[in-house]
């Protein structure tokens, strides 16, 4: 049984198709790498996942629910925000909430929405701070943490409402290079957890490690698939190919 | 004579203080209405919204005062606001609060447009409703950035008070000018100075306190 299946997902600004049907799934404790050149539709694909922005066409069925319809009426703002839930996102630009504290971030939404009593919550925000390393800048805020400790805050504060698969839009592509590896660490850390994850990414070395599966998204469209193994080291399409040279020169 | 002096100007100083303090709790709550208004999706409402600012930002406050207070009685052949002192004041406060809401709601709207999409994004996946995203995340860095602009309206109310003698509300700059036709001396009149001078210097205090208690993030 697949997790997640996304099938014949498309969406266009004006004029502008900037997805042209995808199509891909996945299994329970898997890791997808999503890579491709900027404007090529990666964050778009994600946005659409999440609701950010809602697909033109196509469906996402999540443990076999089908949660994403194209062709059915539009959702209302209870019903998107109930299917958001089945994901989590961890953004370029982390989006910390600066006024909140490293605690605060983690614990908000789970305590507006009511997800557990609030004494649960507390533990449990605080054992995901330790996941990822922060429990001595528990009480400090955004500002005063550097850009890795707080995409690892970013991460907690995503795991904090249980989604059943947690997205990353190109989580390390704001980080200094020498800080990049500590964010890395902690998502090689979720994948040996089992934790379903859909990750948009420029770290090559990072997917070929931590991914079960690679999507090559070009012009829209899944312009090659496969493992990491079949996707880098043995790459089709001509574009695929050029692709990866441009990358290694970089 | 000195003493008669100050006592006069205070009592003037205390009307300047009412239209102020007034002022401040009509036209501060009053924009952010207008400020939601001019962003509507609503495109009649967001267009007639941004006229009325439009005109009441681009007309000077003293005429504004003459219209509001002698306009309906002009119009209609009968006033509205009442007689005597009393009516003249309401009149003052109708359009101190209409004219400073135009201007404290743009400084919203500016505020509220420059906090990053990330912040609203980020409370979406988290699965927050649109109210949950305005009040417990995006108001107070709102607050934060509009803090200095905010300051200087408001300083600039505390000597706008002044407008309220147009139509004959005896506010401290009346109070002191009183005594150039009634005693010959100038001096009171530069004594007003004074107030607005130490009464500003309490509010940029204020505003700066709040200011440092937002300082603890960016």
């Amino acid at each position: 049984m697949s997790i997640l299946e996304v099938k014949g997902i498309k969406k266009s600004f004006g004029s502008n198709h900037v997805l042209k049907g995808i199509d891909f799934s996945l299994e329970e404790g898997e890791v997808l790498a999503i890579i491709g050149p900027s404007g090529g539709g990666k964050t778009t694909l994600l946005k659409c996942i999440n609701f950010l922005e809602i697909a033109d066409e196509g469906t996402i069925t999540v443990r076999d629910k089908m949660i994403f319809d194209g062709s059915a009426p539009k959702m209302t703002d209870a019903e998107l925000r109930e299917k958001r839930l089945c994901f989590g996102l961890v953004f370029q630009q982390f989006n910390l909430f600066p006024q909140y504290t490293v605690l605060e971030n983690v614990t908000l939404a789970p305590k507006l929405l009511q997800k557990y009593p609030e004494a649960e919550i507390d533990s449990l925000a605080k054992e995901l701070i330790a996941r990822v390393g922060l429990t001595d800048k528990m009480d400090s805020y955004p500002c005063k943490l550097s850009g890795g400790q707080q995409q690892r805050v970013a991460i907690a504060r995503a795991l904090a409402m249980g989604p059943d698969i947690l997205c990353f839009d190109e989580p390390t592509s704001s980080l200094d290079p020498e800080i990049t590896g500590e964010v890395l660490k902690v998502i090689k850390k979720l994948a040996d957890e089992n934790t379903t994850m859909v990750i948009v990414t420029h770290e090559m070395g990072f997917a070929k490690e931590v991914a079960d599966k690679v999507i090559f998204i070009d012009g829209g469209v899944i312009a090659e698939q496969g493992s990491p193994k079949e996707v880098f080291e043995n790459p089709k399409s001509a574009r695929l190919q050029e692709f990866l040279g441009s990358m290694l020169k970089a | 004579m000195f003493s008669t002096v100050m006592t006069s100007l205070t009592f003037g100083f205390l009307k300047s203080l009412e239209i102020f303090a007034l002022t401040l709790l009509g036209a501060l709550p009053l924009g952010l209405i207008i400020c939601f208004g001019s962003m509507s999706k609503f495109k009649p409402l967001k267009y007639l919204v941004k006229f009325i600012v439009w005109v009441v930002r681009g007309t000077p406050l003293m005429l504004q005062l003459i219209v509001v207070y002698y306009g309906p009685g002009l119009v209609f052949g009968y006033n509205f606001w009442g007689m005597g002192s009393s009516g003249r004041f309401i009149a003052v406060m109708a359009a101190f609060i209409i004219n400073y809401a135009c201007y404290f709601s743009e400084i919203y709207r500016g505020g509220i447009e420059s906090i990053p999409s990330g912040q609203y994004e980020a409370g979406q996946v988290l699965g927050l409703t649109k109210k949950q995203i305005f009040f417990n995340i995006v108001l107070l860095q709102v607050i934060k950035r509009i803090l200095p602009p905010l300051g200087n309206e408001v300083i600039t109310l505390v000597k706008d008070t002044s407008l309220a003698r147009v139509i004959a509300v005896y506010e401290i700059i009346w109070a002191g000018q009183a005594f150039i036709k009634s005693a010959g001396i100038i001096w009171p009149l530069f004594m007003t100075a004074v107030f607005y001078l130490i009464f500003c210097g309490i509010v940029t205090i204020v505003m700066g306190k709040i200011e440092a208690k937002l300082d603890y993030f960016e």
